[in-house]
This record gives structure tokens, C-alpha cells and sequence, in this order.
């Protein structure tokens, strides 16, 4: 037996820390101790201490574990538990530090009475993977810490769960804890257990997205629920993953009753793959109600069982007939669908194009920067679609007004001296700058204006457009009704529910939401005495909201304009400056939730916006050039953009070089330079940089939306492809007077052929009743047939009836990657390249003394299949120049249906001029061959032209492909399909669509798409522009 | 047989019988520089896009000057001061100048409106002229500098023009095309006077007088006016006139519902494009309310 003295001289030569604590414990414990317990008790410990390297470690936990042990179990809990943390050493102490270190923070003992359970848990660890100590030590240091963390309770299912998980991967294993130890709070173990039977990695991705669960306050049903759906799923062999990660991705948006429904529609769909395809449509799906969900799902279950790739296209919201459905049970609307409506609503206007997009995902409320105005993708707000489109259309209205009678309004100003009055956009936002550099905290006066402004905007809409006001009024209802309740206060005046501000900052808080409200129109007597005295609101507050709703009278006027808000802004600044803070340069306090149909706008970005738009592309080129290159430069532009409007004749005259310009500028603005009007002019540079980024490119793009034809289905896939039309690119000016010199001989055929089509411009029409000129003939027929008394025919006159042709033609160029290859002597229809000569037969140097080309000829420059279909079209646009007949010329490629891109090198009345031919010949093959798009926008294009014949005429060199040009990436049968299906719409719509490709394999899929063998395959590509002269007098003559 | 002219000058002529001027809100100086145009007898060229009100400024010049303020014995004589020509694809030379029509047994000269205004000294308005054939064009040549004289070929006769007689011209340049524009050699005989449609302002106050609205559904169509007028670049190349716009007044006035007057005259009336006119429906429906 040894005796504490022996060990404390023993653990002294280890450790004296070690063996001080020894002391320590063994007199604290040693009254609780009979004398052949405590020479146990010591005996082990000296056992522990040699038992290897950093044993003292161990040691120190084991004594920090003694009296937790004798109080809890005694002395032969003691002893056991002390056993058995020995047995745990071996070639690492951490596995018993983390069982000793647990142990001693144990408190109940029901946790206690745990322990037995741990251990055989462990020691089936142990077992199962000997060496791997780390992941013994995780295993005791995670139970430890869920013991001490939630008690007993749900503790042998967390055991269930370990224990499971020890029949599987290591990894797995490693994994669990490190997840469990991440956790604030455990789930339901019991659920769990269930599930790892199934699959561990389920349990796992569960697990990763409890915390997030736990932070939404994600019900424990819920929870319960989701975990029974991914048993439900367990048995497939998809992960379940796939659908909760983006469950728990889009969760913060819904509320309870829509995550009830969600879950039983996943439930319902009972397939992994179908609830991916929820999750797709997840921002377009009315979750809150479940009688409009209910027979869309029902519908969508019935379509899978007949057509499995439909019915996901339908849960996905991707087919035309699933979208049809939805809306009509729903009554919302989409914005794809009623686009060009807005677009032409908001041109009407403005008298300019500001681009109508759809809104970022998820995002409900509108927004403008002066080039694009975005709209939520669908609005669900009222249960028919008239009403929503009334809601859409009061969102425009609102962002609109800002520019009909707000801040960015056309005002009349003088230019200098005695110049007339010109237009100008900025003077009423210049002003309104300037009036706030009058406040110490601009902040807060810029926000109070904003609140006004959009208070005042839609006050003026009910003046000035008095068939909005319905609409108006039912949007400011639901707004107010959706408002948070004012704070309350508690006995010293702060706000409850607003902790992390101070009274001042939730006084100020709660005064700006009263503004939003009063601009709500919400009723001024809501506020009354009974809100004092139950402390909604303080005396100051309630003091402060009955002079508001006086201040803002003036801004209900039909005379209000944006002097009466700035007027406004004044008083109420004046108002809240009670509160000393207020008055403060970087006082900052939370702002009013926003109003859904107001939006957002960003009056700087706006500005910018609109000052560049009245730049063209050379200076806007040469601004981002200056802007990127020379910091000096690119400041002076800011600070004219930030202090003055834009002077766009300076900027032309590049008087910005001139370093006087920002020294004046600064000058000026000097009161302006603390520490908020650099972050202003940072603010204006981020802007201005992002603007001539986007302005550079796509004011000269237009987007449109496509549907395309999906044969799986048997539907139309709704919205699917994103054209864009780009009327500005790479030009290439001499391009087509080379082509037109080299192709002489060619030019005046194709003319010959078509000059067959010119009219006789006046067809003499004999015999009618009235006309310019007597028909002789019949004239001495009826006088002597008069003299002879016979009634007779008084047709007697010549007309001269004109003949016109009302003939469109578009001719659409495949762009594609493959037009960049080289013309192969097979599509000049040679058999060898030993035989190229025939290829220069039609030029005449070749015929004088030359026995052939030599190689040097052939191979350089060597001509593309993209070169021969713009010498067609050139060709063809040299001919129809003496016609008359309209024409345009475009071309298509991209990539993806997201970017189907569009070129236009010559519109329908556009001249052909300079620019288009530079177009023209700037065309050059870049990417994919997505046909079905490019042919539905040809035939919109056709259409609006009105001609009563309508020709498009594509030219080609292979089928219609692109990567994500149906799912089946190895099939072409999708693409044919789609751009059949684009050439029967054409023809519905009276466009006479004609296929010409090089691609010698043309037949087999030409048949197929071309209904009535509208198509020809081109054996030799020189004879191009002949076939097409030909064709063209076919489909037009 | 083309009756061009007769039915158009029915209206000048009832006007001239009611001796009350036709209304006309001038937007400019038109009315000056066709006054001093009229005094040396120099052609006018009246450019403007439909219903804008060009033919209405040319009769109320006529009124002015024949039966008007500045009405002069000898033109106060004159039996039909505005000879109006609506001009089509199909006028020609004969059509404007005379004809010999059958009576009876014989043949009888029947002579044109342009002859016509020519012998009597009255102003011959040739509406839409690009319309008209090229030979019919070039008809009012001589008629248009120093010589002012119309050869008439058939009867072999060179006409000289009456001291009073004024011709005037009108085309619209939105949307002819390039085979259908005035040959400079025409074009560079007539002083230009370009027309537009009015402001908002004077729109609302043409369009109250007109149908007889009130003040403020004037204002709402002149608005509306505007407001299409911005789209015009979408298959209707005139936007809307304000003729149009009068048309809606009326029917408002009869008791047509505003919307619905709208509707008829304007949205369905200036563009076969669906989405148009649902664009133009939907502007109409914010500008009144629906009843």
C-alpha cells in the first residue's frame, strides 16, 4: 500500500504543481475516505503519474475529477472511474484527459448516472478503431460537453447516434463531433437515431444545418418533420443534401404557415429530384397559400406519372403550361410576361428608354440607377391578376415620378449670359445636395428627405393620375397594416425591443417610422393621448408626431414640389435637433423598414446615369480611360459629377486636363470636405466607375425573353432563353468595299437576278370607269353606239395602276464557333485538295498564263465559311439597294440560354450605310448555334415591319447546338426540335423562313426542320450568293 | 372620274358661309410668315406630321384673307378661296389641271381645281403632295417661280395666274420613305414652315374647344397625347394627332365613358401592335379613373 506521503514525493520529482494539487485533494477528500479507499485511491494515482509521457496532465484531471466522483458516487465510484480513465492511456494521454476533464465538470447527478453508459460507448470506440486516440478524445470531450451542456435528458440518444455512426467510416465519425461541438443547441438525438440508419452522410448534412435552424427559431415540429422527410428519402439513392441545403438556404424568407406548407409539398412530391425542382420555382410559389398550391401540385403529380421529365419541368415552374396553371389558380403575375407592356408604359413617360429588368431573385420591391428600373419577377400580392398588374404598375408610377415631378425632373435653366433656356435634369438635384450641406448631419436631413419625397410623390400621383389612386390607396393600406408596432418605452424613457439604442437613437428611430406612417397616410389621430399613456410612444414623441402631420399639410398640396419637401425637411430637421446628438456629424440611428412598392432608389447613382446618357461612346470611352488611368483626372470628373452636373461639352473638349477644374471645384465645395462628403465623392467614383462599366455596353442592348420548345415535355419551356440585341459592335469599315472589288463578276449577277423582281412601276389598266386618258378605241365604240341607240358599256377610260412590292427580308448569319474554320475543298465541291484551281475560277488573273494557283494564293489569307456567308449577304444587300424591298441583316450566336446574342448589322429602316456595312463586315464567329431564339426574335423583328411578305433567310453551316441546348448534351435531336418548332411559329406568323447551310450532312436534319423543303444544302459555298439571289426571287417574287 | 377637291371644300365653304373663322390657336409664328409669304406670292411648303392641324391653319389663313380681317375687295369676290386637293397614289396631272368629260354627244371641259384657283385667284392647297404622282408634280413647276403660269396641254393653252392665287403644299415627312420623298427640283420652290404638335398647354386648350370638354379632361388628353407621342418609335411613326385626341373629347362629350372614349380613339386607333395598345390602354386607364 502506498501512503500520500510516498506519492507526494514521487509526483514532486514529476511535477510540483502536480503534487501540490495532490495535497490539496488529498486532505479535501481525505475526512470522506476510510484509510484502505484512500491507500486505493493513491495507488492509483501513483499508477496514473508513471504512466508515461505528460502523464501529471492526466493526473492534474483525475484529482479535478476526485471530489466530483466521491460526491457523486462514493469511493468505489472513485476507483472504477479512475480504472477505467487509466485503461484509457496508451500511447496518448488526451483520450483520458478528456474523459478525467469531463468528469470533473459534471454537477447532477443524473448526468453522473450517465457515465456507465458513456463509457461502454467508448469502449466500443476503443474497440472498433484502436489506435486512432483523437477520435476517442472527440468522442469523450463532445459527450462531456453535451452532458454538462443539456443534462441527461436526450443524452442516451445522442449515444444511439454515436453508437451507430461506429459501424460506419472513420471520417464520418470525425465529422459528427466536429459538427455536435459546433452546435448551440442539440436536436432531437432520438429523430436522429433513426435516420443514420439510412445514412450517416444525411445525418450529417442535417446537422450542418441545425445551427441555422436554431438561429431562424426553425419550430422543433418543423424540425421533427424534416427529419421524418429525410428518412422518407433515405431509402433513395440521392442525398438528401440536395434539397436541405437549399431549404435552409431560402428559409429566412417564410414565414411559419408557409414553411408548414413547403414541407408538406416536399412531402407530398416524395422524390428528391422533384423537391430540388420546388426549390427552382421556390420565389415564385404563393407558400402561404395552400388551396392555390394544392391543385398546381396535384396537377404536376399527375403529369409525372405520365412524363417524369415534364412533370420535374412543371414543379420547376419551367414549362409554359406549369406557369399557365399557377397563375391562374394564383392570380399572380409575371413580369416576363407583361415586359413589353412596361417597357412601352415607361417609355411613354420618359420619352427615353430606361430598361425594364426583372428584379434580383427573392427581391420584392423595385429599384432604378437611371438605366435599368427592376421589378420583382413575379407579384403575388392581390389574388387576380388584374390587380397585380395594377400593383406592377404603381410600382413604375412611383419610381417614374421621381423623374416627372421629383428630384430628377426637367427643369428650365439659363445657360451663361443671355442664353436661351436650355433643359437640364440636375439643377433640381444639385439644389437639393446643396441644401444639405447645410445640416451638420446630412445623414439624417438626406434620409428625412427621402421618407418625404416618397410620401410626396405618391401624392402628387393621386392629382396628377387619378385612375392610380385605387391601386394606391389598397398598396398604403397593406403597407401600413404590415408596419412593425411603435416601440414602447419602459419607466426611464428607453425603447423596449430596441436594446442596442440608446434613448436618443430609438427616439429618433421611432420619430422617422411615425413620418413613413404619416406619409402612409396613416390616420393622425392613431397616435392619441392613450399611446402616452401606454407608453408607446414618450412626450417628446407624441409631441413631435402631432406637429409632423401639421408640417407635412404643405407637402399634401397639389402645389407641393420638391422645394415644399426640402421646406419640410427644414422643420422636422429643426424638430428633431431637440435631441442634442441629432445635430451631430456621424449620428446614425436605424432607419424605417422600407415601403414594398416604393423600392429603392439611388439618387447619385441616378444622376451619374443620367449625365452619362447624354454622352456618346466615344467620350464615355474616353472618361473610363481617364478615370482608370489618372487618378488626378478621374478625380476632377468626380468632383464635377459630385458638386456640379456634368458638363458634357467640357468633357468633350477635354478641358478636364486642367488641373483647375478640381481646384475650383474644391474651392468651392470646402465646407463640404469633412469626413461625410468623402465618402459622398467615393461613393460618386464607385458609381461613376460602375456606370461607364454598364453604359459602355448595354444601353445598346436590349434584352428580350424567349420561350423555347422542350419535345420531352411536350411543352413550351416558359421564358427560357435571354436574348440580348446588340445593335453596337467590332466594326470592320473596309471589309465589305474589299469583298464587293473581289467579287465584281459575282455582284452583278446576283443584281441581274434580282433586277427580274423590279416591278414595272406602271401598269396601264384598260376599260374602267374612271382614269386619266381615254381608251380611243372603246370611245368611238360608244358614240356610235350611242348615235345607233344601243345601251352600252361606259367603260371607256385608261387607268395607270402602280405596282409595288411589300416585301421584308431578314437575313440571319449563324456566328457560330465553327463558321471560324477554313472553306474545306469539299464545300467547294472538289473531291481532293489536289484540285483547289476551280475555287479562283471566276477571277480573272488566274486565266492569263497561269497553269494554277499556286499554294500561297489558296492558303493565304485563307477564307471562312463566316467570310462567305457575309459576301452573300453583302452581295444580296448590293442587289436589293435598287429594289426596294426592306431588309435587314443580323446575326446570331452565344452561349447558354441565358446569352443568346443577337447582332443587328442593318435594321429594316436603317440605310445602308457607313456604319451598317462596318457592322457587316465586322461579324465574325464566336460562340454556340442556339437557332430557336435567333429565329423567334428574326420573326418579331419581320412582323413589326408590316410588309405583307416576309422573308427570313438563314444561312448556316451545321445543325443548332449548344451546351445546355436541351438536357441530353450528346443529342441533337433538342435543338432541331426547338428551331422546327421556331419555323412553324414563323410561318404562323406569315414568315417565309428558308434554310441554306454548308454543312454537306444538311439533308438529315434539314428535312426534319424545314417544313416543305424550305431549305437547300450548298455543294460549292462559291455558289452562295447566286443560290441565294435565286432563292430570294423564289420566297419574294 | 376623281371628285378630289369637292368634298374638301365643302368644309371651307360652310365655314365661309357662317363668316366665322375657322378656329386655329397659333404655336408660333406661322401665321406671320404665311402672311408674308402671301404678300409676295410665295409658295408655302407646310411640313408636319398627320392631324397637327395644317390643313385647319390653311383654311384659317383663307378666312383671314379672303373673307377675314385682311380680306380685300377682290378676293372677297372670289366664289371658292380654298381649293383643297387631297393628294393620292393615283393623282394626276389631268386630275389637277382639267379634263374633257362626254355631254351628250359632245365633248365638255371640265376644269381642275388647280386650274380653277389658278384663273380665280384662290389658294390651291395640295394636301399630302408626296402622294401624288411624279407627273403631277412637276405640273406646278412653272406654277411656283417667277413665271406662275399653268400650261394647260389639252386644250393646248398656257394659263397665267390670277394676282391672287397662292399655292400651298403639305407633306409629312414621318413616314414616307426614300421612293416617296419630294424631289429637291419641287422641294426648293416653296418657303418651309414646319409644324408640330402643340405643347401640352395649347393642346389641352385646342382639344377644349374642339369637342367641348372641360378644362381638365383637356389637360388629361393633351397629357395623354404627350405620353403616346413618346412611343411613336413602335410601329405607329405619327404617334397620335391631335385630331384624335379632339375625336376622343367629342365622344366624351356625347356621353361615352372616358375610358372607353380612350379606348376607341386612341389606344385601338394608332397601333395594331397588341402590346401598344395595351401600353396606351394602360396610360389611358391612369390618367381617368375608370367608371
Amino acid at each position: 500500500m502506498t501512503n500520500a506521503t510516498l506519492v507526494h514525493a514521487a509526483l514532486v520529482k514529476l511535477n510540483q504543481h502536480t503534487a501540490a494539487r495532490f495535497v490539496a485533494t488529498n486532505e479535501a477528500v481525505a475526512s470522506q475516505l476510510l484509510p484502505e479507499d484512500s491507500a486505493s485511491w493513491c495507488d492509483l494515482v501513483l499508477k496514473i503519474s508513471q504512466s508515461g509521457w505528460h502523464s501529471w496532465e492526466v493526473l492534474n484531471y483525475y484529482l479535478e475529477a476526485t471530489p466530483v466522483l466521491i460526491d457523486m458516487g462514493g469511493a468505489s465510484s472513485l476507483l472504477q472511474h479512475g480504472e477505467f480513465g487509466y485503461e484509457l492511456l496508451g500511447s496518448s494521454t488526451e483520450p483520458a484527459s478528456k474523459y478525467f476533464g469531463g468528469v470533473a465538470h459534471i454537477s447532477d447527478i443524473s448526468a453522473f448516472d450517465k457515465l456507465s453508459e458513456l463509457e461502454s460507448v467508448g469502449l466500443r470506440l476503443k474497440e472498433k478503431f484502436p489506435p486512432a486516440t483523437g477520435l476517442v478524445a472527440s468522442y469523450y470531450q463532445t459527450s462531456f460537453e453535451l452532458l454538462v451542456r443539456d443534462g441527461s435528458h436526450n443524452f442516451s440518444e445522442w449515444l444511439s447516434v454515436t453508437e451507430a455512426f461506429i459501424d460506419g467510416a472513420r471520417s464520418d465519425l470525425a465529422r459528427l463531433y466536429l459538427l455536435t461541438q459546433a452546435l448551440d443547441s442539440s436536436p432531437r438525438w432520438d429523430s436522429l437515431s433513426g435516420l443514420v440508419k439510412f445514412s450517416a452522410a444525411d445525418t450529417l448534412t442535417y446537422l450542418e444545418c441545425h445551427n441555422r435552424f436554431c438561429e431562424l427559431k426553425l419550430s422543433e415540429q418543423h424540425q421533427l418533420d424534416i427529419h421524418r422527410l429525410m428518412k422518407k428519402f433515405g431509402k433513395s439513392d440521392q442525398p438528401n443534401s440536395r434539397w436541405l441545403n437549399r431549404f435552409c438556404d431560402c428559409l429566412a424568407a417564410f414565414e411559419s404557415e408557409s414553411i408548414d406548407n413547403l414541407l408538406w409539398m416536399i412531402d407530398s412530391v416524395s422524390n428528391i429530384d422533384l423537391a430540388v425542382a420546388l426549390f427552382d420555382a421556390i420565389d415564385a410559389l404563393p407558400l402561404q397559400r395552400r388551396n392555390v398550391i394544392e391543385p398546381w401540385l396535384l396537377e404536376g403529380l399527375a403529369l409525372f406519372s405520365r412524363n417524369p421529365i415534364a412533370g420535374r419541368a412543371w414543379f420547376a415552374l419551367e414549362s409554359a403550361s406549369s406557369n399557365e396553371s399557377l397563375e391562374k389558380l394564383s392570380g399572380a403575375l409575371l413580369l416576363a410576361d407583361n415586359l413589353r407592356v412596361f417597357q412601352l408604359f415607361v417609355e411613354s413617360f420618359l420619352g427615353r428608354r430606361l430598361i425594364v429588368q426583372a428584379q434580383d431573385s427573392g427581391v420584392n420591391h423595385p429599384y432604378t440607377d437611371g438605366v435599368v428600373l427592376k421589378l420583382p419577377v413575379i407579384l403575388s400580392q392581390f389574388t387576380s391578376q388584374p390587380e397585380n398588374f395594377q400593383a406592377y404598375k404603381l410600382m413604375l408610377l412611383h419610381q417614374l415620378g421621381y423623374f416627372e415631378f421629383g428630384i430628377f425632373c426637367m427643369t428650365e435653366r439659363k445657360t451663361s449670359g443671355a442664353g436661351p433656356l436650355t433643359p437640364a435634369r440636375s439643377v433640381l438635384y444639385h439644389q437639393t445636395r446643396k441644401a444639405f450641406a447645410a445640416y451638420s448631419n446630412r445623414w439624417l436631413a438626406e434620409h428625412i428627405f427621402l421618407i418625404l419625397e416618397h410620401g410626396r410623390i405618391d401624392w402628387q400621383l393621386t392629382y396628377r393620375y387619378p385612375g392610380a389612386h385605387l391601386t394606391l390607396s389598397k398598396l398604403k393600406a397593406i403597407e401600413r397594416n404590415a408596419r412593425p408596432a411603435l416601440t414602447a418605452t419602459d419607466e426611464q424613457g428607453l425603447a423596449v425591443g430596441m436594446p442596442a439604442l440608446s434613448a436618443t437613437h430609438a427616439d429618433v428611430a421611432q420619430l422617422l417610422e411615425m413620418l413613413v406612417r404619416l406619409t402612409l397616410d396613416v390616420d393622425e389621430s392613431s397616435l392619441d393621448e392613450s399611446s402616452l399613456e401606454n407608453r408607446r410612444v414618450n412626450a417628446f414623441e407624441y409631441d413631435s408626431y402631432q406637429t409632423f402631420a401639421k408640417i407635412l399639410t404643405s407637402l399634401r398640396a397639389k402645389a407641393a414640389d420638391v422645394s415644399t419637401t426640402l421646406a419640410c425637411v427644414e422643420e422636422i430637421y429643426a424638430l428633431l435637433q431637440q435631441h442634442p446628438d441629432c445635430d451631430r456629424v456621424g449620428f446614425r440611428t436605424s432607419l424605417p423598414a422600407d415601403v414594398g412598392f416604393r423600392g429603392l432608389i439611388e439618387p447619385e447613382q441616378v444622376m451619374i446615369n443620367l449625365q452619362l446618357a447624354e454622352l456618346d461612346d466615344e467620350d464615355l470611352e474616353l472618361l473610363s480611360d481617364e478615370l482608370e488611368d489618372k487618378d488626378e483626372e478621374g478625380l476632377s470628373i468626380i468632383s464635377m459629377l459630385a458638386a456640379d452636373d456634368l458638363d458634357v461639352d467640357k468633357l468633350k473638349q477635354g478641358e478636364l486636363d486642367q488641373p483647375g477644374t478640381l481646384l475650383t471645384d474644391l474651392d468651392e465645395r470646402e465646407i463640404e470636405l469633412d469626413e461625410e462628403n468623402k465618402s459622398t465623392e467615393e461613393k460618386v467614383a464607385q458609381g461613376l466607375k460602375a456606370a461607364l462599366e454598364g453604359r459602355i455596353r448595354p444601353p445598346h442592348q436590349y434584352q428580350f425573353q424567349y420561350d423555347e420548345w422542350d419535345f420531352v415535355i411536350g411543352d413550351y419551356r416558359r421564358n427560357w432563353c435571354t436574348l440580348h440585341e446588340y445593335r453596337v459592335m467590332d466594326e470592320d469599315p473596309a471589309y465589305v468595299d474589299d469583298a464587293l472589288s473581289e467579287l465584281g463578276a459575282t455582284a452583278s449577277n446576283v443584281r441581274r437576278q434580282l433586277n427580274k423582281l423590279r416591278p414595272e412601276m406602271l401598269v396601264k389598266v384598260k376599260g374602267v370607269d374612271d382614269g386619266e386618258e381615254l381608251d380611243i378605241e372603246r370611245t368611238i365604240e360608244l358614240l356610235v353606239d350611242r348615235r345607233a341607240g344601243v345601251a352600252t358599256e361606259d367603260r371607256i377610260y385608261v387607268e395607270k395602276q402602280r405596282k409595288q412590292r411589300d416585301v421584308a427580308a431578314l437575313f440571319l448569319l449563324d456566328m457560330s464557333a465553327s463558321t471560324d474554320d477554313a472553306i474545306t475543298p469539299q464545300m467547294m465541291g472538289l473531291e481532293s485538295p489536289e484540285a483547289p484551281t476551280l475555287e479562283y475560277d471566276d477571277r480573272d488573273f488566274l486565266h492569263d498564263g497561269y497553269e494554277g494557283p499556286s499554294l500561297d494564293i489558296i492558303d493565304s489569307p485563307k477564307r471562312k465559311i463566316i467570310d462567305v456567308e457575309k459576301e452573300a449577304a453583302i452581295l444580296m444587300a448590293e442587289a436589293l439597294k435598287n429594289l426596294g424591298d426592306q431588309y435587314a441583316i443580323c446575326g446570331f450566336s452565344g452561349y447558354g440560354r441565358d446569352n443568346v446574342d443577337f447582332y443587328v448589322c442593318k435594321d429594316f429602316d436603317e440605310p445602308y450605310g457607313l456604319q451598317a456595312k462596318g457592322k457587316l463586315g465586322g461579324i465574325k464567329a464566336c460562340r454556340s448555334t442556339r437557332m430557336g431564339p435567333a429565329i423567334r426574335h428574326a420573326t418579331k423583328m419581320l412582323v413589326e415591319t408590316g410588309c405583307k411578305t416576309k422573308a427570313l433567310i438563314i444561312i448556316s453551316d451545321g445543325y443548332p447546338q449548344d451546351f445546355d441546348y436541351g438536357k441530353d448534351r450528346s443529342s441533337k435531336s433538342y435543338g432541331i426540335k426547338d428551331t422546327t418548332r421556331a419555323l412553324v411559329e414563323a410561318q404562323q406568323r406569315d414568315v417565309q423562313g428558308f434554310c441554306l447551310t454548308v454543312d454537306q450532312s444538311g439533308h438529315d436534319y434539314l428535312r426534319e426542320m424545314c417544313p416543305d423543303k424550305q431549305y437547300m444544302v450548298i455543294q460549292d459555298v462559291d455558289q452562295l450568293p447566286g443560290e441565294l439571289s435565286k432563292i430570294y426571287r423564289m420566297i419574294t417574287g | 372620274m376623281s371628285n378630289a377637291g369637292q368634298t374638301e371644300n365643302a368644309t371651307a365653304n360652310e365655314q365661309r358661309e357662317s363668316q366665322v373663322a375657322p378656329y386655329y390657336l397659333p404655336v408660333g409664328d406661322e401665321v406671320e410668315i404665311f402672311l408674308s409669304a402671301y404678300e409676295q406670292r410665295l409658295p408655302v411648303l407646310l411640313k408636319g406630321p398627320t392631324g397637327c392641324g395644317k390643313t385647319r391653319f390653311v383654311e384659317y389663313m383663307t378666312w383671314r384673307l379672303y373673307q377675314g380681317d385682311l380680306a380685300t375687295d377682290g378676293r372677297q369676290e372670289v366664289d371658292t378661296p380654298l381649293q383643297t386637293v387631297a393628294c393620292h397614289e393615283d393623282l394626276s396631272a389631268t386630275d389637277l389641271v382639267g379634263r374633257f368629260l362626254l355631254q351628250g354627244e359632245e365633248t365638255v371641259w371640265q376644269d381642275g381645281p388647280l386650274s380653277r384657283s389658278v384663273k380665280e385667284g384662290a389658294i390651291c392647297y395640295l394636301d399630302e403632295i408626296v402622294e401624288a404622282r411624279k407627273d403631277s408634280t412637276v405640273l406646278i413647276h412653272s406654277l411656283t417661280d417667277h413665271r406662275r403660269i399653268l400650261p394647260v396641254e389639252k386644250q393646248g393653252l398656257i394659263l397665267e395666274a390670277h394676282k391672287n392665287f397662292l399655292l400651298v403644299i403639305s407633306y409629312n415627312p414621318g413616314y414616307q420613305n426614300v421612293l416617296k420623298d419630294l424631289k429637291p427640283s419641287t422641294r426648293q420652290r416653296f418657303i418651309a414652315i414646319d409644324f408640330d404638335y402643340p405643347d401640352e398647354e395649347k393642346e389641352a386648350e385646342v382639344i377644349q374647344h374642339e369637342s367641348g370638354v372641360d378644362k381638365a379632361v383637356a389637360k388629361s388628353l393633351a397629357t395623354l397625347g404627350a405620353k403616346v407621342r413618346n412611343l411613336k418609335h413602335h410601329g405607329f411613326d405619327e404617334g397620335v394627332s391631335t385630331r384624335l385626341l379632339v375625336y376622343a373629347g367629342q365622344l366624351i362629350v356625347s356621353g361615352v365613358s372616358h375610358v372607353r372614349a380612350c379606348d376607341v380613339a386612341i389606344s385601338r386607333a394608332v397601333s395594331d401592335d397588341p402590346e401598344v395598345s395595351k401600353a396606351i390602354s394602360e396610360l389611358v386607364s391612369t390618367l381617368f379613373v375608370a367608371e
